[in-house]
């Protein structure tokens, strides 16, 4: 607990706040041709997408474009999170190996840097949103929360990951046939209610679920048809959260060992 | 005796450190299924070394290559954990092991400064403020805008310790840190290095260049058997 704290002291923020600016810095080269390249990545797979599993999938949905795109960003911050994770201990090897500091700063530095440019690309489709005229409603208000929720829950799977990383790098196979497995378990491209009744008992428990169909309803495009609340998803995100720095506090120890 | 009380800066009693001996395959699953629970083959690198470093004492640590002297700053800098054994550290330490400068390589170097100050546990402000004068230091202030990457071994080593001639420590570990740097340089730092121990600070260096490390240390240890011992 003492050690936690110790992350709340300015000092510490400031050097997890130089960290995250000397990794923005690097992603996309820190140019916003860079970022909007790999936005367009994301409008490729919506092309893509719309071309497939619009006239399949998605009859009825009044945008969706507006739905793929989130399903499609959601999808992606998953991914750049676990890639984050597993490559942030041994892309920077040298401070960690360099220098004694909470090395947990760099976790959440990491975390924070995926982010950035995610925060850009849902400014880009509420942009988009509203251009179709999509109703703004009092949803809009829980946004903070869902921020907070899911960055505390993406940080806590980035330790994880980082502790994987570094001492279970065997382990990296099974979670990308895994997150394959769990992609096809969650709708990016489909309406939940296509799979039948029993198919909102994965999605219940699949969290990256829960936030995409979070974000599609504050945004008004078909979230939110399982029942569950706002406060669990917060909690949910919270224990997540401290499970994952627990668990890499306890095997900081070895990360000197095996790097 | 209550840490605050103790004079020593550093203090450690019967540690010991050992690695797997079956690196990289150590972890993977089916190893540790055929192992059955069973604790893995362990290589120790040192064991039982007591050590005290007092202040206004420079400590050299000498030993061939995998003798155990960066492993044992490792431990002092709290980078890795010992097997066995405990460490005291009364004074602030900062650690200044295999040359962390320049972990942004694309970064130019001033802001690559500006960090390692702050990974040295300065504030940004403090950071900020004597960025000018650690580039002045390091002789490198025309190249602050380049990037890192352009920068050589020597330029790295010599920004890496102006940089900690700035922070605030009590002690501070230096692993093979001045094998880079010129002689005009490692002159300048010496002269600080004898203010720093008149201060009552603390320093524990390892080099192979046992000349430089005559003129640093005002005491040498080996390691012999995988423990430390002093040389008179």
């Amino acid at each position: 607990m003492r050690r936690f704290r110790s992350l709340l002291q300015p000092q510490a923020i400031e050097l997890c706040q130089s960290l995250l600016k000397a990794e923005l810095h690097l992603m996309e080269q820190g140019t916003v041709t860079g970022f909007f390249l790999s936005f367009a990545n994301n409008v490729l797979m919506l092309l893509v997408f719309h071309a497939l599993f619009v006239e399949r999938f998605l009859l009825g949905v009044p945008n969706p474009s507006v739905y793929l795109l989130l399903g499609i960003v959601q999808w992606n911050l998953y991914v750049n999170v676990s890639m984050a994770g597993f490559s942030c201990m041994v892309y920077r090897q040298k401070i960690v190996m360099g220098y004694a500091f909470p090395r947990e700063l760099l976790v959440l530095a990491r975390t924070a840097t995926v982010f950035v440019p995610y925060l850009a690309e849902l400014f880009i489709i509420l942009c988009v949103a509203f251009y179709f005229q999509m109703p703004i409603t009092w949803k809009y208000l829980l946004f903070p929360i869902f921020m907070v929720a899911q960055f505390l829950f993406c940080a806590g799977l980035c330790s994880l990951f980082a502790i994987v990383g570094v001492l279970h790098k065997n382990i990296i196979p099974f979670w990308n046939v895994m997150f394959r497995v769990i992609s096809f378990a969650t709708p990016i491209f489909y309406l939940p209610g296509h799979l039948g009744p029993w198919a909102n008992i994965i999605f219940s428990w699949n969290p990256f679920t829960v936030f995409m169909l979070w974000i599609r309803d504050i945004v008004g495009a078909n979230g939110f048809p399982i029942q569950f609340t706002v406060w669990k998803i917060v909690l949910g995100s919270i224990a997540i959260f401290v499970f994952g720095y627990a668990a890499f506090r306890a095997a900081e120890n070895k990360i000197g060992d095996s790097l | 005796m209550s840490p605050h009380e103790r004079k020593e800066l550093l203090l450690t009693r019967g540690l010991g450190k050992a690695f797997s001996a079956q690196a990289g395959l150590a972890h993977t699953v089916s190893r540790r299924l055929l192992r059955f629970g069973r604790a893995p083959v362990r290589r120790y690198v040192f064991e039982k070394v007591d050590f005290t470093l007092l202040p206004g004492e420079c400590a050299a640590l000498v030993g061939g290559n995998g003798s155990g002297k960066s492993t044992f700053l490792r431990c002092l800098g709290g980078i890795i954990q010992p097997t066995n054994g405990e460490i005291l550290r009364i004074g602030k330490l900062s650690a200044l092991l295999s040359h962390g400068f320049g972990a942004y390589e694309d970064l130019p170097v001033w802001q690559n400064i500006i960090l390692s100050q702050q990974l040295l546990g300065g504030t940004l402000r403090h950071a900020r403020k004597n960025l000018a004068e650690v580039a002045t230091m390091a002789e490198l202030s025309d190249r602050l805008y380049s990037p890192t990457s352009q920068l050589s071994e020597g330029m790295r080593a010599k920004i890496s310790l102006s940089a900690l001639a700035h922070a605030d420590f009590q002690v501070a570990l230096l692993d093979e840190s001045l094998n880079h740097v010129d002689a005009d340089f490692r002159e300048r730092f010496f002269l600080l290095t004898r203010k720093w121990l008149a201060e009552g600070r603390g320093l524990v260096i390892t080099s192979h260049d046992e000349h430089l490390l005559r003129k640093f240390a005002t005491r040498q240890l080996r390691f012999q058997n995988h423990t430390l011992v002093e040389i008179d």
